[in-house]
């Protein structure tokens, strides 16, 4: 028997009727009570058909994110091989000498600081995904007890969007750091990776930044509790990606140079 | 051997008989550039070669198996 | 029928419902994937077409240098090179990516696998624009100052990389680059899609050995494209660093360009090798998955056979996407790369003959003694089949280290790729445009038409005449010494006056270029036919029935069918066995969803 009924006549365009609790996605029960556990699709739990069932809307997103986090994967991968490539490549001069222009870049210790608020920051992320998915909270949000979801996991997102803004912040300082060591993306092999690995890392960061500021919008405007999961989810996941592969990078930048 | 085999395998022995003589297009930079590559640079292309196959077979291999287990 | 049904598209189905519902009325029809599907399509075939007229250009150019262009007067190198280079571009990208896997994918695949839509709409209709985006840049660039680029499809540096190196190579290089990195962020976007929806969207009784191999080719072809267009893009944003940041990953130093020594530099165009071909040979694959998929399945239906070992024909698939990413060092043979790396990939290379030895061998298997029913899908098919063969055949020559040396840069090899992967791949494409164009024509209501039968079959025999007209002499040109990528054969002059050695050997291959160049103009020419077919088809084709070629799969079922009406929306589709089932006695197909007495009571898994 499932437990929401969806009635068979439903509207072709979309109206929104606030007053009925009907904010437009068609004609619904009262009020959108969904357990966020996906099971809005086949409410009917004991039958589940193909890969339709609990958490389905969720799941697709994710798929979606780690595909997209493979090809991300293999970006950085390409530019490590090519690190290694340009690390061992010389050249003969006139004197039929090897030359091998590289010059380790050493790295700003600042970016020892700016891992370690990174690594605190995908604490938060964690903290704030696991929230999301409190049986008692979604319990209370189904029943109707205002939004504790929300309240519970908006301030450790808000936190990881700060940590996020001051790693950002750290690796400016440690790119001016090394500016003033007349250190540039143009000076040397070495300085062509740093810069280039750094730069792009930070571009996928503001690119997670905007993920989290788009859940705590969501967090606070969003209605569907499943739509708040899927987004402060996703973020989270990309989040950790960056994380572990910004501890990649920074060990192959400090270490293998 | 009836006529059509017959004719087949002359044509086939005309073919090895009278090659086309195959002339090259060759690069002679690049083949002093290959011998002139230092042992330590051609261990670098190896080992950036092995990490670009492994990663990517990995993914996909990793693709597959998670799948097989989806359903 | 159960009130919630989940598959209801009146009511959104809140799962296929995106999360920030768009505001406008105009997204459901832009984010419709029959309409993503089909304006893929349509940027393939302008793509096509202003490809196939610069392949024109080039052949005249080779056999008659004089003849001036009109609005544009004589062809001078640079203009040759930014031919070949647009050209090969356009066809690589635009054309063989696109329409096989986004265009047909977008159409068909959501239905083969019995869903009724991709799994992010929204990203799907990015994508498209992006890569229209991609298209204009691409076709922009031949405008701006300097013109188009002239490095090839390629983009080998340090010529690519410095943009005093050609007439292109400035502002029309840096438009290149911007078009490519569109395009790869638009393909990766469109895999994601397809592989999300291919493991989420099936339906009920759609397990993994019931999809239909067409499905696998897209599949396969999806995660490759996952894992080569990022590594392009990481390429792509490393010469644009070498042009414009000063930075020298792919410049090596004492560079001689246009009479310019570049002292700087530290880099290696070894490595630009090694990571543009680790993105272009799955690329290769990317263009031709869809089709060797395709080419099973209706070899099967017209046939009226089951895929001959259809499990071991999924394994192939997956090993040929495999292997793919193995082996890109052979396009790299002559460039440098250390002799044990050489051996390596051509091991890896030849290993790729057995999965796609397998696959032929499946095809013959298919339809031996079977009274196939020669419908132009079917002919396309074996064309496809032939021009696999003789194209392949001439792949593990290449595939040898030694024998590469020799005709790594000749003509040889153009040969190679234009049959097995251009002629293979475009025939594909027209098998399954008349497969398919019931279901691209039909409406709301209104059934689809059918192409023109006679026409069509002429049309396939005339492109396969003019296929191997075209590509076969090259062969023999190439093995004469022909080179690759050279604007002029006649003339070329020697000491004193005479001709040089070089150009006597050129010369000597005048006669078959010009037999060339007429077979290329008529293999074009008889594309018009394929025109007339599809304009007069449109407008008044024969009406279709549901199920015009007893087709098995699942995009012919009366409730995915384009022109199922509303109600149908609320049927459950079930499939009950693998495609391409056929009843023994009466030779009737027995369709993936339909009912028998067996699948009636039990539930399918």
């Amino acid at each position: 028997m499932p437990s929401t009924i969806t009635p068979i006549n439903t509207e072709r365009d979309k109206k929104r009727r606030i007053e009925d609790h009907d904010h437009g996605s068609g004609r619904r029960p009262p009020t959108d009570k969904r357990t966020g556990g996906g099971g809005d699709n086949n409410d009917n739990w004991n039958e589940r058909s193909g890969n339709k069932g609990p958490r389905e809307r969720l799941s697709r997103y994710r798929l979606g994110l780690f595909c997209a986090l493979a090809g991300d994967l293999m970006f950085f991968v390409a530019l490590v091989s090519a690190f290694f490539v340009s690390q061992s490549t010389g050249r003969y001069n006139v004197y039929n000498q090897f030359v091998n222009e590289w010059l380790p870049t050493v790295i700003p210790p600042i970016l020892w600081l700016n891992t370690a608020i990174l690594l605190l920051s995908t604490v938060t992320i964690e903290i704030a995904r696991r929230h999301m998915f409190r049986e008692n909270d979604v319990m209370d949000e189904w029943l109707g007890l205002g939004k504790p979801i929300t309240r519970r996991a908006f301030p450790w997102i808000a936190s990881t969007t700060l940590l996020g803004l001051v790693f950002l912040t750290g690796q400016a300082l440690a790119w001016h750091q090394l500016a003033l060591q007349h250190v540039f993306f143009k000076s040397n092999p070495s300085s062509h990776f740093f810069y280039l690995i750094t730069y792009t890392h930070a571009i996928h960061l503001f690119l997670g930044i905007g993920a989290l500021a788009t859940a705590l919008i969501a967090l606070k405007v969003s209605r569907s509790l499943e739509t708040r999961q899927i987004l402060v989810d996703c973020a989270a996941w990309y989040w950790h990606t960056m994380g572990l592969f910004w501890i990649f990078l920074f060990a192959l930048l400090a270490f293998f140079q | 051997m009836s006529l059509h085999t017959a004719i087949l395998g002359l044509s086939l022995a005309a073919a090895l008989i009278a090659p086309i003589p195959s002339h090259a297009q060759g690069c002679a930079q690049c083949r002093d550039n290959a011998a002139a590559t230092p042992p330590s640079t051609q261990r670098a292309y190896r080992r950036a070669i092995i990490l670009l196959t492994v990663t990517a077979s990995g993914i996909f291999l990793a693709t597959i198996t998670v799948l097989k287990q989806h359903r | 029928m159960t009130p919630n049904n989940p598959t209801n598209p009146q009511q959104p189905n809140p799962a296929t419902k995106p999360l920030f519902p768009p505001p406008s009325s105009l997204f459901p029809r832009l984010t419709d994937h029959r309409t993503i599907g089909l304006q893929y399509l349509g940027l393939a075939f302008i793509s096509v077409t202003i490809g196939t007229l610069l392949s024109l250009l080039m052949r005249i150019h080779l056999v008659w240098p004089a003849w001036p262009l009109p609005l544009h007067g004589p062809i001078l190198p640079e203009d040759y090179l930014a031919l070949v280079t647009i050209h090969g571009t356009i066809m690589l990208f635009f054309v063989l990516t696109t329409a096989p896997q986004a265009g047909f994918g977008n159409l068909i695949l959501p239905a083969q696998i019995g869903a009724r839509g991709m799994a992010f709409p929204i990203m799907n209709a990015a994508s498209f624009w992006l890569t229209a985006l991609a298209l204009i840049i691409l076709l922009s660039s031949t405008f701006v100052p300097g013109g188009s680029p002239i490095s090839g499809w390629t983009a080998y540096p340090p010529l690519s990389a410095v943009a005093s190196a050609g007439p292109g190579q400035a502002l029309g290089m840096d438009l290149w680059l911007a078009s490519i990195a569109l395009f790869a962020v638009a393909s990766t976007i469109s895999s994601i899609n397809t592989l999300t929806t291919i493991i989420k969207n099936r339906c009920e009784g759609m397990t993994w050995d019931r999809l239909p191999l067409t499905v696998w080719g897209w599949f396969t072809a999806a995660i490759l494209s996952i894992i080569a267009f990022s590594v392009l893009l990481a390429a792509l944003l490393m010469l644009f660093c070498d042009r414009h940041a000063g930075t020298s990953f792919f410049l090596p130093a004492g560079n001689l360009v246009n009479g310019v020594l570049h002292t700087k530099g530290n880099g290696t165009p070894l490595l630009w090798l090694h990571l543009f071909w680790f993105f272009g040979h799955p690329e290769v694959y990317i263009a031709i998955l869809p089709g060797l998929g395709l080419t099973s399945m209706l070899l099967a239906n017209f046939s009226h056979r089951r895929v001959f070992a259809y499990r071991t024909m999924i394994t192939t698939t997956l090993l040929i996407g495999f292997l793919g990413i193995l082996l890109w060092g052979h396009h790299m043979f002559v460039a440098g790369l250390n002799p044990f790396a050489s051996s390596a990939f051509s091991v890896t290379t030849i290993a790729i003959a057995l999965p796609a030895s397998a696959k032929v061998l499946s095809w013959l298997a298919t339809v031996w003694r079977s009274k196939p029913q020669y419908t132009t899908a079917m002919l396309f098919s074996l064309g496809f089949v032939s021009l696999f063969i003789t194209g392949g055949l001439t792949g593990p020559i290449l595939a040898q280290p030694i024998l590469d040396e020799y005709l790594h840069n000749t003509l040889f090899v153009v040969a190679h790729f234009h049959l097995i992967m251009a002629m293979a791949g475009i025939f594909a494409l027209f098998a399954g445009t008349y497969y398919w164009f019931p279901l691209i024509t039909a409406r709301n209501g209104k059934s689809g038409r059918l192409m023109s039968e006679p026409l069509g079959c002429l049309h396939f025999w005339l492109t396969l005449l003019g296929a191997y007209a075209t590509f076969l002499p090259m062969h023999l040109t190439g093995l004469a010494g022909e080179p690759r990528h050279y604007s002029q054969l006649t003339g070329v002059p020697g000491p004193g006056g005479s001709l040089s050695p070089a150009g006597n050997l050129l010369s000597a291959t005048l006669p078959l270029n010009r037999f060339i160049t007429y077979a290329a103009i008529f293999l074009a020419t008889t594309q018009v036919l394929f025109f007339i077919n599809l304009i007069r088809s449109f407008r008044s084709g024969t009406p279709a029935p549901q199920n015009p070629w007893q087709a098995t799969t699942l995009e012919w079922h009366p409730a995915l069918h384009p022109n199922a009406p509303l109600e149908a929306s609320e049927t459950k589709i079930l499939v009950h066995r693998p495609p391409c089932q056929y009843l023994f006695a009466s030779n009737a197909s027995l369709p993936q969803w339909a009912e028998t007495a067996d699948t009636k009571d039990t539930k399918p898994e």
